[in-house]
């Protein structure tokens, strides 16, 4: 029995991981066009990431050439997850905190609401927020993609930190206010710290769906705006180029340096 | 330098460019649509700075454009859209036709039913839609009849996820127009898939690479797919000799673009030959640039799928607006799809 789970757990990393292993794998192929022919070993792909000017022979003039375009694109989504991570962050817990222990009239339905953006289909949501800005008069712009993507996304961080907030003991705000603090220190001292990890994966959760997110950015992005998911879904016809898979495998890396240093900080804190 | 100084010159005087450096221009292309030393190319000589956006269908771009995005300036519509965003009114008029380097355009490229004369757009490139196969697996293939035939011998075949191309597989095979909308003909295409179907393995875009890895023997693909097989002699492709789709698209400025002149610069400086071949050479499309068609690398000159004949030509059809039609085409489309 023991032997046949541990066979099932392996399948499954295995049917999890297989894709990427090919992507990092594919990352260092020197065809510059069909990734499906092995052409040999380079590292290329990740010179001409990191600026550095990479000679093309003259054999590759079909390769089209655009890290540039592809790098302003990683920056245009890193610039908007960073911004719409930090805003949906605080307004999501804040909210979760809102409604959870304030007490007004509506507070039911008001949590209700929060979770509409979250089961809306996201084209609905692109065509109602490009609407929206326009009517507004607002330019499309890089400003437009990080307010649209905070609308649904504050949601995500509320759901996360509400779950956290009701499991906790409100005898122990109580505690604190009995022995003489004030709300605000309560909040600081209190609240928050036992908050953390589900602000933490809530801010975590938001910067990833920000990145990952193609149908709304595509409507509410101005022109230059790009982002990854919307440059790498404009290859469709032509194929995945080269530079995707190296990119894919930093931000693989980076996924795999950033929660192992999750795992790391948290093993270090709960036995305190 | 003095090449700079001269076309610097010569845009002065064609009335668009004064204030050179200040100016941008905004590219809303299908992605790796352009070669990107057209746009280098293009900044070098004029000092207009060039942004690139892409989209991935004609209906996408559309949406976005109709519902109010400005921004852009150029757009690149296949022809049936071309003629859909010039009824909208969403189309700036150019006089495109009556600049110098004009003459070069092959009349034969001016499909806009709503712009015969090319006032508005420019044609930009075309190309068909036709069978890759290994010859190694599923042995000569002429057409569809032999696609199929080679289906039933146990080759793995795909067909495009696309509606439009799909249900003109049907309609060429039992020879009706791609753009009818007789409800008969259609069943017919109906028919003629639906007993077609268990032999296709597929309904996918992602057919190129599954061709090289071998996982199929044959697909319906772009001519563009050809990049992909210039390293391997057995993968060839075909235009079915039952008949074919082709595709165009063209160069539009759009009504609401910001900077216009440039638009217009970017258009004209399109029609020099050695541009226009520039995007052959590296997208293996069809381009209407009769001067041009001589300055392509000799391979694909010589590769009559690629530079097609004009006896090929006259099997091709291209697809056109069907207005209210289109109903028709989706019912028959998730018909064919559902199927079991």
């Amino acid at each position: 029995m023991r032997s046949l789970l541990t066979l099932w757990s392996l399948a499954f990393f295995a049917f999890i991981y297989a894709p990427l292993a090919v992507i990092v794998a594919y990352s260092f192929n020197a065809n510059p066009v069909n990734m499906m022919i092995w052409d040999g070993f380079t590292l290329d792909w990740y010179r001409g990431l990191f600026g550095a000017a990479v000679e093309r022979p003259a054999s590759d003039a079909l390769y089209i050439e655009n890290t540039d375009q592809l790098l302003a694109a990683l920056r245009t989504s890193l610039t908007v997850a960073f911004f719409t991570t930090t805003i949906a962050t605080v307004l999501g817990t804040s909210l979760a905190i809102a409604l959870g222990r304030g007490r007004f009239v509506g507070q039911k339905a008001l949590g209700g609401f929060l979770l509409l953006p979250m089961m809306m289909p996201d084209i609905v949501l692109g065509i109602g927020l490009l609407i929206f800005f326009l009517t507004l008069g607002m330019q499309l712009s890089l400003l437009t993609i990080i307010i649209g993507h905070c609308t649904f996304l504050i949601s995500y961080v509320f759901v996360i930190v509400q779950a956290r907030l009701a499991g906790l003991d409100p005898a122990l705000e109580e505690a604190s206010a009995d022995l003489g603090a004030s709300p605000f220190v309560t909040l600081r001292k209190v609240l928050i710290p036992q908050l953390a990890p589900g602000i933490l994966g809530g801010a975590l959760l938001a910067f990833v769906i920000s990145m990952d997110d193609l149908v709304i950015t595509y409507f509410i992005a101005g022109t230059d705006n790009t982002t990854l998911p919307v440059f790498i879904f404009g290859m469709i016809r032509r194929g995945v180029k080269p530079e995707i898979n190296a990119i894919a495998t930093l931000i693989i890396l980076s996924s795999v340096v950033i929660a192992g240093l999750g795992l790391w900080l948290r093993a270090r804190k709960t036995p305190a | 330098m003095k090449v700079y100084a001269l076309a610097l010159g010569l845009m002065a005087s064609a009335a668009s460019i004064q204030a050179a450096g200040a100016e941008t221009l905004a590219l809303y292309n299908w992605g790796d649509y352009i070669n990107p030393e057209i746009l280098a190319g293009f900044t070098a000589e004029t000092g207009i700075e060039v942004t690139l956006d892409t989209y991935s269908s004609n209906e996408e771009m559309l949406a976005k454009i109709q519902a109010g995005a400005t921004g852009y300036d150029i757009v690149f519509p296949s022809v049936h859209m071309n003629d859909i965003m010039l009824k909208l009114g969403l189309l700036e008029k150019t006089d495109i036709n009556l600049s110098p380097g004009f003459a070069a355009i092959d009349p034969a490229n001016l499909r806009s039913k709503e712009d015969p004369d090319s006032a508005y757009c420019l044609p930009y490139a075309w190309g068909t839609v036709g069978i890759f196969y290994n010859e190694k697996v599923t042995g000569p293939i002429t057409g569809w009849a032999d696609y199929f035939a080679a289906a039933e011998k146990g080759a793995k075949v795909t067909l495009l996820d696309d509606m439009r191309e799909v249900v003109a597989v049907g309609l060429i095979m039992t020879g009706k127009s791609v753009n009818s909308t007789d409800p008969a003909d259609l069943q017919g295409a109906v028919d003629y898939l639906l007993s077609q179907k268990s032999k296709v393995a597929a309904f996918t875009y992602d057919s190129m690479s599954m061709l090289t890895s071998g996982d199929i023997g044959a697909a319906h693909f772009f001519v563009g797919g050809n990049v992909f097989f210039t390293q391997t002699p057995d993968v060839k492709y075909v235009i079915p000799v039952e008949g074919a789709t082709m595709y165009q698209e063209n160069i539009c400025v759009l009504k609401t673009a910001p900077n216009k002149a440039a638009a217009k610069a970017f258009m004209e400086f399109y029609l020099r030959p050695e541009i226009a071949a520039l995007n052959v050479a590296q997208q293996f499309n069809g381009t209407a640039n009769v001067p041009a068609r001589d300055l392509v690398p000799d391979f694909i000159k010589q590769n009559p799928t690629i530079n097609v004949p004009a006896e090929t030509l006259t099997r091709l059809q291209i697809f056109e607006d069907l207005g209210a039609g289109l109903k028709l085409y989706d019912r028959a489309w998730n018909t064919i799809r559902t199927a079991q």
